[in-house]
């Protein structure tokens, strides 16, 4: 008989060959917060699914209190006293907050006494200090008071389990010191919370005891006391070292890119990258490193001419470039973009691979002329192109939706490096690719570093960062926190700076 | 609804010397067609041009077509498709079809156009009544019959015959003793009953006590309203006294049926020229309907004095 | 067996024509005819009859054109309910070149008063597209409202400014005869506004199959993030295909006017751009096809004249299966709407939608 509030044993979930968990154990003590750390794509959300009953695992068990139950729906979950607040919140904008707790409750009657829950909910709410009017129209409620009304529904609801899928991901900075508060509250009222992030510093922070996660397996799992930042950094990206690249050692050339104090916002107005001053030599290959959400995708899109910068400079050899647009920047000025999600924005997955492979160079001779295509020359450049890169595909007409993502990878990577760029911004390039792929695009990167471009590589994997990079920054909250040498860049080191300590 | 050989001599043909319609044709090989703009089951004006049509094919054993339902916008392609087909004679039911017809019998000369109640117009046959006799006659019993001096009159559109209806019936008025205004208006619609009763209570509460319904299907509003506040309405098409006995003060009938036979078997017979026929008061295709025995017997006999000059072409307005 | 379903699943359209008759043949039972007697005149009447061929065409053309102009915004996944009241706004503005600009030259009358046209029709589109691209609001709301508009400011004017003096109903006068549209089949109304829109359709198709601006307008559609990231403006597709369709809409009123009505009358089209949507989805969305399901949902219509005129069916029977053939192609399109073109093209509504609320640059601008 343990005395854990929650225990998972051996859950393992496949999404067709994927395997999303992996005989996952995890134990949760009551009355503690217990984070579950991990990258993004390591199984978290898929293990929280199946505790909220979204998912059903296919072999494993669940124990609330030591005792096992079956959890088949979200109202089984709840009836078992775990609730869920999930990134997105399941809210009902024009209702009050009141309807919105009530919504869906059972025993209700015909008639809705909303003027005894009213109170009851404003008794919690004090009780807790959400400082929240059980009147208000949600539609109206700051994200961070939304966030409060979905905990309060669950506390309605009598959970005694609080998952909290990435909780301080919609919040600003100020927002999240009060948020902590409140979960102190909760945990000195003895609930359990499960507190699902990819930041360092968070768990340090709140955390009672640390799950990290990795490919769908759990890696370690210990009291906080037992740890270090630079401890889990290791264990999150730490991983053996698949393959080695081979790397000659050369001179490197002139900055051809240069950003001065650039500053830029995400979609959701916040910024998302903080005065970063940085300088790409040609014939270099600079990497960023960081935990995923600190700035990269902006870093790169920002470069690149898709996101406007809110303040800086960006210079190509000397010449400012802030204000070009992405298809000159691409055509005139040769900067190259591989970005991070292929199936986003780096292919048209309902077009062919030929079209495909002028995404960027559609509307020139000889692909087009007097505005229509000439489909015999962009057929012989996909032919010419996928051999030269080897993608596999039954022909050039085939749409790209059916090709794996290595061959998708090599069909943006050829149209990329076909008009032999200056500057060569790769973005979670190997991400969801085989070991084969994987080198398959850095010996690509090399290739154009020994050409002299100047490489700009951006990616949560730190090995294959340490592989292939001259130097490597490290982004922490949209900060460039250090540069290091390769030579120099140890993963505690780095893992360090990841989590957003100084060297 | 008897169709008799003496239409044609209450006929009067107002255009003199027009030149003969185009030659007579054997009852077999002649066709003719009407565009009618409501349904053949409105139980009003189409209805009755419908039936109209039907009784010059059972009298005559000609061949007849109809639309029904022919929007505006669409009566020059209706009207010009069955004068392409061959159609002898191509009849639009309504003064709305005047200009749709000028331009169909311009581009089809051969073909005998004709306008029920349209206004007279160059180059197309139209069969009307002497509308001011009507009215005048609904309008002097009217003027003898009101408390409040003011009549209403509710149309669809301000088309020539209710013009004429109306300024008919505007003497009447005043000479029967009327003092107020007589106020015209337009629904816009000859079929939406909601439309004209709105009109109608408009009417009623501007102080009007009789009101006169030139519509379709629309008349069964203005009935309504009529007799939810206790005035009279008078039948003008129609005889108000077979369907709303109560707040029918007089009805004149506009027998359109028998004025489409007429008009088409005057076609047939090339006896229709391309010009304007008027029939009278007191004709087989129009005459006094019932009088509401609420009328005291002197103005009744009154009334009756004036449509029997009025038949007798005798009567100076 | 497979390759047997997916012809028979893309014939879906004809099965639900079929069924549609099937069931309309009940009516035409209790209406006391013949429903194969009844059906025969239909198509007879409709299609092998040069009379009723001739008025099939007449119809076919505002029905080709105003599915044209939404088959064009939805290859980027925008809805285009506003046929109607670019036909009406495309219409005034013809009229009025018509009657107000004397002494031109007929045939370069003709050409001033159809460039008006769809100039009308692409600025009544504008302000959806606009209105779109800049504030994000809901380009079907904004269509569908703006259709009242125009038609109560076309009857407006025909009734007010611009109304025949006299007339019994609210229309213009006549426009000259020196400007009425040239006839395709001699001796009918058939003009030759058809052929115009049959060869938009063409030019249409060829630009989709193998032109750029095809190419950008469906990429946009597709994946307006790969878009930009190509450097295509998502905004300025949203309003070019706008404009375009806005511009086809206005033609088909223009040819109305020009061809067949000789004036502008209140409330002329009877929900002309409403039936291009039909005649949109029952294509597929193809421009190709528009051409065919224009011509068949125009026969349907001449052809039910001729059943009601030959069998005495009532017009209320005969707009009843009219309305049935287009609730089951509706409902046939439905069917696994995921992986047809008109599924994606709902999808990529929300894709675009989720794009312009991205504060990031637009591509070239």
């Amino acid at each position: 008989m343990t005395n854990y509030k929650l225990s998972l044993e051996n859950i393992s979930k496949s999404f067709g060959t994927l395997k999303a968990n992996d005989q996952v154990t995890l134990d949760v003590r009551p009355g503690t917060v217990h984070a579950v750390l991990g990258e993004n794509g390591a199984g978290k959300s898929t293990l929280m699914n199946i505790l909220y009953g979204l998912y059903r695992p296919d072999e494993g068990r669940i124990l609330v209190d030591g005792q096992a139950v079956a959890i088949d729906s979200p109202r089984a979950a709840l009836a078992a006293g775990i609730g869920m607040v999930h990134q997105h919140f399941m809210l009902v904008g024009q209702l009050t907050v009141t309807e919105n707790i009530v919504l869906g409750m059972k025993g209700q009657g015909l008639k809705l006494d909303l003027a005894t829950h009213v109170r009851k909910i404003s008794e919690l709410s004090q009780s807790f200090g959400f400082e929240i009017d059980p009147e208000a129209e949600v539609m109206k409620l700051p994200i961070g008071m939304q966030q409060r009304v979905e905990i309060l529904k669950l506390l309605y609801h009598n959970a005694e389990v609080l998952i909290l899928d990435e909780p301080t991901s919609v919040l600003t900075p100020n927002e999240t010191g009060p948020f902590f508060e409140l979960l102190e509250r909760l945990k000195s009222a003895g609930k359990t919370i499960i507190f699902i992030t990819h930041k360092l510093d968070e768990v340090m922070t709140i955390a009672d005891d640390v799950t990290v996660m990795q490919d769908g397996k759990v890696m370690a799992s210990l009291p906080k006391s037992d740890t270090d930042p630079a401890n889990l950094a290791r264990i999150m990206v730490g991983r053996e070292v698949l393959f080695q690249v081979k790397r000659s050692s050369h001179a490197s050339g002139p900055v051809v890119l240069r950003l001065a104090d650039v500053s830029a916002s995400n979609t959701r107005g916040l910024t998302a990258l903080d005065q970063v001053t940085l300088e790409v030599r040609a014939g270099e290959v600079f990497g960023i490193a960081g935990v995923d959400g600190n700035g990269q995708a902006e870093l790169a899109e920002t470069i690149a001419g898709l996101r406007p910068v809110d303040s800086g400079r960006i210079f190509l050899s000397d010449s400012d470039i802030t204000q070009t647009s992405i298809s000159d920047r691409a055509d005139k000025l040769g900067i190259a973009y591989v970005p991070e999600d292929r199936h986003r924005d780096g292919i048209v997955l309902d077009e062919s691979v030929a079209q495909n492979m002028i995404l960027r160079t559609y509307d020139r001779a000889p692909f087009a002329r007097f505005g229509f295509f000439n489909p015999g020359a962009i057929r012989d450049h996909a032919e010419r192109l996928t051999s030269a890169f080897n993608v596999r595909m039954q022909s050039v007409d085939q749409e790209i939706r059916f090709l794996s993502g290595g061959n998708q990878q090599k069909v943006i990577l050829a149209r990329e490096l076909e008009g032999e760029p200056k500057v060569l911004i790769v973005a979670q390039p190997t991400k969801g690719l085989d070991v084969g792929a994987i080198e398959f695009v850095q010996q690509q990167i090399l290739v154009q570093r020994d050409r002299g471009v100047a490489v700009l590589y951006i990616s949560t994997e730190l090995e294959h960062l340490l592989d292939v990079c001259d130097r490597v920054g490290v982004l922490f909250s949209g900060k460039l926190m250090d540069t290091v040498d390769s030579s120099e860049a140890t993963p505690e080191r780095v893992g360090l700076l990841m989590a957003g300590v100084a060297a | 609804m008897i169709i008799s050989r003496r239409n044609l001599l209450i006929a009067t043909s107002v255009v003199a010397g027009a030149g003969a319609m185009g030659r007579p044709v054997f009852a077999a090989d002649f066709k003719a067609a009407a565009v009618l703009p409501g349904s053949i089951t409105d139980q009003a004006f189409n209805q009755v041009v419908y039936e109209g049509l039907e009784a010059a094919k059972s009298k005559l054993g000609i061949e007849v077509a109809f639309s029904e339902k022919v929007k505006q916008a669409d009566q020059v392609s209706a009207m010009s498709d069955y004068a392409r087909r061959g159609y002898n004679m191509v009849i639009g039911a309504g003064g709305e079809f005047t200009a749709a017809a000028q331009r169909v019998a311009k581009q089809h000369p051969e073909v005998l156009v004709a306008v029920i109640n349209g206004a007279p117009t160059e180059g197309i046959a139209t069969v009307n009544y002497n509308n001011p006799q009507f009215g005048y006659v609904l309008g002097y019993i009217g003027g003898k019959m009101t408390k409040s001096g003011k009549a209403g009159m509710v149309c669809a559109q301000e088309i020539k015959a209710f013009v004429d209806i109306a300024a008919g019936f505007k003497k009447g008025w005043a000479k029967g003793g009327g003092s107020g205004e007589v106020t015209l208006t337009y629904t816009d619609d000859w079929d939406d009953v909601a439309k004209a009763k709105e009109a109608t209570l408009n009417l009623i509460n501007q102080g009007a006590d009789v009101v006169v319904p030139y519509l379709d299907n629309g008349i069964v509003g203005v009935v309504q309203a009529a007799e939810e506040k206790g005035v009279w309405a008078t039948g003008v098409i129609t005889d108000l006294g077979k369907s709303s006995p109560k707040a029918n003060l007089a009805s004149t009938v506009l027998d359109f049926a028998a004025a489409t036979a007429t008009a088409i078997e005057l076609g047939m017979k090339g006896e229709l020229a391309r010009e304007d026929y008027k029939f009278a008061m007191g004709s087989a295709a129009g005459y006094m309907g019932t009088i509401n025995d609420a009328v005291p017997a002197d103005v009744k006999a009154e009334a009756m004095a004036i449509v029997d000059q009025m038949t007798a072409g005798t009567f100076e307005m | 067996m497979e390759r047997v379903y997916r012809v028979l699943f893309h014939l879906r359209s004809v099965w639900a024509i079929i069924a549609a008759l099937a069931v309309g043949s009940i009516l035409i039972l209790a209406a006391g005819s013949n429903p194969i007697e009844a059906y025969y005149t239909l198509f007879q009447g409709a299609f092998f009859d040069y009379w009723g061929f001739a008025s099939t065409l007449v119809k076919m053309c505002p029905l080709l054109l105003a599915g044209l102009a939404v088959v064009l915004p939805l290859r980027a996944g925008l809805f285009n309910i506003g046929a109607e009241g670019q036909i009406y706004i495309g219409a005034l503005f013809a009229t009025v070149v018509a009657l107000y600009l004397p002494g031109v030259p007929g045939p370069l009358h003709i050409i001033m008063c159809t460039l008006a046209g769809a100039l009308g029709g692409a600025l009544w589109a504008l302000i959806p597209a606009l209105l779109k691209a800049y504030q994000g609001i809901n380009e079907i709301i904004v269509t569908l409202l703006l259709n009242f508009v125009a038609l109560h400011f076309v009857s407006f004017m025909v009734s007010g400014p611009m109304m025949e003096p006299g007339a019994p109903y609210p229309y213009s006068p006549e426009i000259p005869d020196t400007l009425f549209l040239p006839h395709v089949l001699p001796r009918t109304d058939a003009h030759f506004g058809v052929l115009v829109g049959v060869v938009i359709a063409i030019a249409m198709y060829a630009v989709f199959k193998r032109g750029v601006f095809g190419f950008t307008l469906a990429t946009v559609g597709r994946n307006p993030d790969a878009a930009r990231y190509a450097g295509m403006s998502v905004r300025r597709h949203i309003i070019v295909s706008f404009l375009i369709a806005g511009a086809c809409a206005g033609l088909a009123g223009t040819f109305e006017v020009l061809g067949h009505r000789y004036r502008l009358f209140h409330a002329f089209s009877q929900g002309y751009g409403y039936d291009g949507i039909v005649v949109a989805f029952l294509a597929g969305l193809s421009p190709l096809f528009a051409i065919f399901s224009a011509l068949f949902i125009g026969g349907l219509r001449s052809g039910a004249n001729m059943m009601q005129r030959a069998m005495g069916i009532e017009t209320t029977v005969v707009e009843a299966i009219q309305g049935l053939v287009i609730l089951f192609v509706a409902v046939s399109l439905a069917f696994r709407y995921k992986v047809t073109e008109i599924g994606k093209a709902i999808a990529r509504r929300g894709e675009l939608e989720q794009a312009l609320e991205d504060k990031t640059s637009d591509g070239k601008e």
